[in-house]
């Protein structure tokens, strides 16, 4: 079933992810990668924090709210929150979520021992309200290691980038070489693991141009490519030059940061967007079939929901013919059935395209003239 | 018929994402000949089993037409959409509930009254998946005496 308001969806999930990667971001920046900048602008570093939380909670909140509208009654929203995995998982993070606030600006001795299981605890109700959650052991820690090593990585890019005004060019340069240092291993990390969930969601290659999802993920691995390569400029460019560091490191960081912002969107939309699974058919299926002296050849096949069927009636010396029988052809999935009748829309050529509701194995049939053809196709998002 | 039964084969191990039906007991398009004293549906995720909505509910339709899962699945559609939009409601429900009591489950059990009489009935679901997403969906069968 398509799923409603899915606009709203992806951005709740965007803004959630945003606001988790500011909150927790920035506190690793505080601890581990920046102090010396933090130290200088205090109350930069808080609007942040504050920002991230905010977000994080209004996402958190409007996401129960609308999980239980499209449930067809808001009057279960306490019932989701306190009878549902989910809904726990829920006021989990909002319990967490202050916490975490507390203890990013590093005020307290005792809390570098409760600062890093209280950011995986944050994050692991993001991995288990998500795809992972109905996949097994293997796929929720991979997400979730996919996920810290992320917030680790791109987190403290987005606070540098915020923080890069107005803190000193000494300090700067120290953050910007640390996380250029832990940069690789992150980062290689948070691929080789975003990686492999694509694949167990994808299923086959096949599904990264064929399906919505892969589609999408496309988009995002695009912009991870174009972080790459600002990172790499950062490395063997900007970090020799120690004296120009200033106006073209803000350029450069900041333009990181913009499609790290982009990375998270599209993150937003995939979470929302159905994987689509292993196919158990073909998603392409070729037609060669002699008709008398004539050949009736072309392709079908499946693409982003919509099935497609290009179809030619060609002579002995492979030229078209003048023109073409009706040809009927028929789609059905469990109880959707469409069937319709085809002519040639210039000479002995034939297109059919057809939104499919439902993803999975389709039973598609043509009648040519002289024999009906069966196929079983299958059709992912 | 061969294409149509190596379909209904594959889609029982379908790899889909969310929690989409994998398999029932009694089987969709199922025509029985014992009184059934429950209904299992089976999905390929877990749901939250609190917050979904299950229920079985009789199918007014001609007797010629109970030996036609497909037409049985058109004259359904309408009680479907109704018995979702009312949240389970609408229609003459033939189950006593939910017999699953953990929060989280890949199979729902339903308890079917014991006065059920011969003819086709629906079973009608909106599941809400532990990854947070609803699914909605239905499948008939047949208890014939």
């Amino acid at each position: 079933m398509p799923h409603e308001h899915e606009g709203l969806q992806y951005a709740l999930r965007a803004v959630l992810y945003l606001g988790v990667f500011l909150l927790l971001g920035t506190g690793i920046f505080v601890r581990y990668l920046g102090w010396e900048v933090a130290r200088s602008q205090r109350w930069r570093v808080w609007r942040m924090l504050s920002v991230g939380f905010l977000l994080a909670v209004g996402a958190s909140l409007y996401s129960a709210y609308h999980t239980v509208w499209m449930l067809g009654d808001v009057g279960l929203l306490g019932s989701y929150l306190l009878q549902t995995q989910q809904g726990n998982l829920v006021l989990l993070r909002l319990l967490v979520l202050p916490l975490l606030l507390l203890l990013s600006m590093g005020w307290f001795r005792w809390d570098r021992w409760v600062y890093p299981p209280l950011a995986m605890g944050l994050l692991l109700t993001l991995s288990l309200t998500a795809h992972a959650a109905g996949r097994g052991v293997v796929e929720v820690l991979a997400d979730l290691l996919h996920l810290a090593l992320g917030v680790a990585w791109g987190g403290g890019l987005l606070a540098l980038a915020a923080l890069w005004h107005g803190a000193p060019s000494e300090a700067n340069l120290r953050a910007l070489r640390r996380i250029d240092r832990a940069g690789v291993g992150l980062f290689l990390g948070t691929v080789l693991l975003g990686g492999y969930l694509a694949a167990v969601r994808l299923g086959n290659l096949d599904g990264l141009w064929t399906t919505a999802y892969g589609q999408r993920l496309l988009v995002k691995l695009v912009l991870v490519l174009l972080i790459l390569l600002l990172a790499a400029t950062n490395r063997f460019w900007l970090l020799p030059l120690r004296g120009a560091v200033g106006r073209r490191g803000a350029y450069l960081v900041g333009l990181e940061a913009v499609f790290l912002l982009g990375v998270l969107g599209a993150t937003g939309v995939l979470a929302s967007t159905e994987p689509p699974g292993s196919p158990q058919a073909p998603r392409l299926v070729r037609i060669a079939e002699a008709y008398g002296e004539h050949r009736f050849v072309g392709q079908l096949f499946s693409q982003g929901g919509v099935v497609h069927l290009y179809l030619d009636l060609r002579d002995g010396e492979g030229n078209l013919l003048p023109a073409g029988p009706a040809l009927r052809v028929g789609l059905q999935r469990e109880d959707l059935l469409y069937e319709e009748v085809l002519r040639p829309y210039h000479r002995s050529q034939y297109h059919l395209a057809y939104l499919a509701e439902g993803s999975g194995a389709w039973e598609v049939w043509l009648e040519l003239p002289h024999k009906r053809l069966e196929y079983v196709l299958w059709v992912g998002r | 018929m061969a294409r149509l039964a190596f379909l209904m084969v594959f889609s029982s191990v379908m790899a889909l994402a969310h929690a989409e039906y994998e398999r029932s007991v009694p089987a969709a398009n199922a025509v029985l000949r014992e009184k059934p004293s429950s209904v299992v549906v089976y999905f390929t995720q877990p749901v939250e089993v609190r917050l979904s909505t299950f229920g079985v509910y009789a199918l007014e339709a001609p007797r010629e037409a109970w030996g036609n899962p497909s037409r049985l699945r058109q004259l359904a559609q309408p009680l479907v959409r109704k018995v979702l939009a009312s949240r389970g409601s609408a229609g003459r429900r033939v189950d006593m509930g939910v017999a699953t009591t953990a929060r989280t489950s890949r199979d729902v059990i339903l308890r079917l009254r014991p006065d059920l009489e011969p003819g086709p009935y629906v079973v009608v679901w909106r599941n809400l998946g532990v990854d947070g997403h609803s699914v909605v969906g239905f499948f008939v069968f047949v208890y014939r005496s």
